[in-house]
């Protein structure tokens, strides 16, 4: 016995358990003003996706990697799921859900490169379902139009009747969202559950900064390109001060910004990793965006830097201390 | 201004010890001073020694019995030899050499490395003797270091030391000064430990000769840490902070040089702190050069079932075995924590604590490359890691494999 025992004899109280926690709380914001603006039928989209990740996610754990016991849970799925919910349309059929968990719990689990994830587990879900069910996932409806918790699917009459463009659209068309960037900021336009929650994502990564769950330094620089693009490349049809706040605040730029930057797995560990990989993913958000039509090609960008996450860690690799350059 | 370096862990709480004094201990069974492999015996093999009293020769280095009892000669224990003092109630005291007489400034390094010497002055950061460390010193260096921080959160005893021995702290770092011919001495401790740095500058009042800095709370603290600290300069591999002209020293070297030349005592006894969750009674120590671990957990009220003593820090230390070693300073009786092993998330934070850059996380893929050149063992990676992963022990699993083949 006495060979095992080595140092360090003490190790912290936090526990990979607890960071599920905390992301759960730092969604609450975001989850609360969804369901003030689009009701009841969030938080059972929302349940449906939670519980069953977590389900499915133990199953796997269980049988697949037999696991051991302390091992098997984990809530980081049910924040996944959760995440999953928030970027679809509170329009979306009860199925929809389900399917997201299933492939939440598959992108969880794929493993390569050094141990690490390939795709971001609910970014892969949205990317898979939009390119699935696009009529489905861009169903926009107005805020404050409450649908049934209950209706597995929503009556396509009923939902033509609250049917409205969503920012995203606007510009695609060429044109912009013309309710104004506070709308847009608060969370009044349209869009996903998660996504049009502008303000309260700012509360989310406040609280993770201040948990040290997220670093604010990549959030930045994945918006600032974005924002400097826009002022460089200005809409004919708006002001270009105008168009390039509405530009960052509509879809999920700052959501992915939040919330996919900042998941560990998925992005570099080292620091200067994590800005190069935020500034790539905001320049190339609105290359696409320029370029492809109307659509939310950010998911798309994130899998891709998902990829080239482990090569853009290998490069930006800190110089150890102590150790010469090799000339 | 708090003085900041790359890496290390904050620690979970901070010691409580910090209050109480120094208890001073002159009673042991028994105390087993190291011996190299061409130490020789002077006193007579099973003669009675007083304490003072000369007994042998280690290194060039006479060594004196720390208690008065029998001399048992040079023993064998575990792996390493020791001279032997058995006490059973006898009692007595002996100074071989007559105090230091000349002022300071009179001193030159010659006289002070043949005091450290002869008084067999050990310095407690790395357990050397301090006269080898001095010998050809004069010139080579520009600053000395008091370095003031404890090697563990729970340690107390250079707080304690700063406070109590102010006055011979400070007369060390001057004979220090005089040896080294350095032009400042800086004292560097934790920055939230004010009373230690205002005790000492009641003495060290003189602005050109001596400065003070405050590092920030973080652990593991070395060599390293110190020059980046205080210095802005990065040691390079297998460098130490002497070739690069700055004397490093712990307060208790300074305080016995001082001590042992004032009152021309050799340097017999050691100031440590005893403390952790499995001992009844965590003190702040001075025992006898050599004191066997037996009689410290008596002193302390035993130590709980399972509890085990730990030198010097709860990150990286070894477990104790035997007797006091002369670079310990802190002892901790602690019980191996076990945290429970789920995946990696990725979270980076042992890469963020590594002091020296490193990608611990790295081991889980078996990249190992600047790990296995690099690494210093210090623990703070595992310490850190939210996961549970026994990450230095993967390691040094992995770097010893791969040495193997």
């Amino acid at each position: 016995m006495t060979k095992n025992i080595s140092a360090p004899y003490i190790h912290t109280d936090k526990t990979a358990l607890a960071k599920g926690g905390e992301w759960l709380v730092a969604l609450a914001p975001v989850l609360v003003w969804s369901i003030f603006a689009f009701g009841a039928r969030v938080i059972t989209l929302c349940l449906i996706a939670a519980l069953l990740s977590i389900a499915l996610d133990y199953t796997v754990k269980r049988f697949v990697f037999k696991a051991k016991p302390f091992a098997r849970i984990d809530i980081m799925a049910a924040v996944y799921g959760i995440l999953s919910v928030f970027s679809m349309p509170v329009t979306a059929p009860l199925w929809i859900p389900i399917i997201s968990a299933v492939l939440v719990v598959i992108a969880k689990n794929i493993r390569v490169f050094r141990a690490k994830r390939l795709f971001n587990p609910f970014v892969f879900s949205a990317a898979v379902l939009n390119l699935c069910f696009p009529a489905k996932m861009t169903a926009f409806t107005r805020p404050f139009a409450y649908f049934s918790p209950f209706s597995f699917s929503i009556d396509e009459r009923l939902i033509d009747g609250y049917r409205v463009i969503s920012p995203l659209q606007y510009m695609a068309d060429g044109s912009v969202y013309e309710d104004g960037v506070l709308a847009q900021l608060y969370g009044y336009a349209s869009g996903n559950l998660g996504e049009i929650a502008v303000a309260a994502t700012a509360l989310s990564l406040i609280w993770l900064c201040i948990r040290r769950e997220a670093d604010w330094k990549g959030t930045l620089a994945m918006l600032v390109p974005v924002l400097l693009l826009a002022l460089v490349f200005p809409s004919d049809d708006a002001e270009s001060n105008y168009y390039a706040f509405s530009v960052i605040l509509s879809g999920a730029i700052v959501f992915l910004s939040v919330f996919a930057v900042n998941e560990s797995h998925t992005v570099p560990v080292t620091k200067l990793g994590k800005i190069i990989f935020g500034a790539a993913c905001g320049v190339l958000i609105f290359v696409t965006r320029k370029i492809g039509n109307g659509y939310e090609w950010g998911y798309f960008v994130v899998l891709l830097m998902n990829i080239a996450s482990p090569f853009i860690e290998k490069f930006t690799k800190p110089r150890v201390l102590g150790v010469k350059k090799e000339k | 201004m708090i003085l900041d370096f790359p890496g290390g862990v904050r620690p979970l709480s901070r010691t409580k010890l910090g209050k109480s004094n120094i208890e001073y201990i002159s009673a042991c069974s028994a105390v087993c001073i190291k011996a190299d492999e061409g130490a020789k015996t002077v006193a007579a093999i099973g003669s009675r020694v007083l304490r003072g009293s000369l007994i042998g020769e280690s290194g060039g280095t006479p060594v004196y019995a720390s208690v008065a009892g029998v001399f048992r000669g040079i023993m064998e224990l575990e792996d390493n030899r020791y001279f032997v003092v058995m006490n059973s109630g006898e009692d007595g005291e002996e100074a071989v050499y007559s105090p230091e007489s000349r002022a300071i400034t009179e001193l030159n390094c010659a006289d002070i490395c043949e005091s450290a010497r002869r008084l067999s002055v050990v310095e407690t950061r790395s357990g050397a003797p301090l006269w080898k460390m001095l010998e050809n010193a004069n010139g080579k260096f520009r600053r000395l270091v008091i370095d003031c921080t404890e090697t563990d959160a729970s340690g107390a005893i250079n707080y304690r030391l700063c406070i109590e021995q102010a006055k011979a702290l400070v007369g060390g770092a001057k004979l220090l000064l005089q040896a080294t011919g350095a032009l400042k001495c800086v004292f560097a401790a934790e920055h939230y430990r004010n009373a230690a740095l205002e005790s000492i500058l009641k003495y060290a009042n003189d602005e050109k000769l001596f400065a003070i800095a405050q590092l920030d709370e973080k652990y593991p603290y070395g060599d390293r840490a110190i020059m980046e600290a205080l210095y802005l300069t990065t040691l390079d591999k297998n460098e130490t902070a002497f070739d690069r002209g700055i004397f490093i020293v712990s307060p208790e070297t300074a305080v016995a040089l001082y001590n042992s030349m004032a009152q021309g005592m050799p340097m017999l006894d050691r100031y440590i702190t005893v403390c952790g969750d499995e001992i009844a009674q965590g003190k702040n120590l001075c025992v006898p050069r050599g004191i066997t671990l037996h009689d410290i957990s008596v002193i302390c009220g035993g130590i709980k079932k399972g509890g085990r003593l730990i030198e010097n820090s709860l990150l990286s230390g070894k477990l104790a075995s035997g007797a006091l070693s002369d670079c310990t300073r802190t002892l901790i009786a602690a019980k191996k924590q076990t945290k429970a092993r789920t995946e990696c998330i990725s979270c980076g934070k042992c890469a963020d604590a590594c002091p020296i850059r490193l990608m611990p996380l790295n081991v889980l893929a078996g990249d190992i490359d600047d790990l296995r050149d690099n690494c210093i063992y210090c623990g703070a990676c595992e310490f850190i890691c939210p996961s549970g992963i026994p990450l230095l022990k993967l390691i040094k699993k992995r770097c010893n494999a791969e040495a193997e083949q």
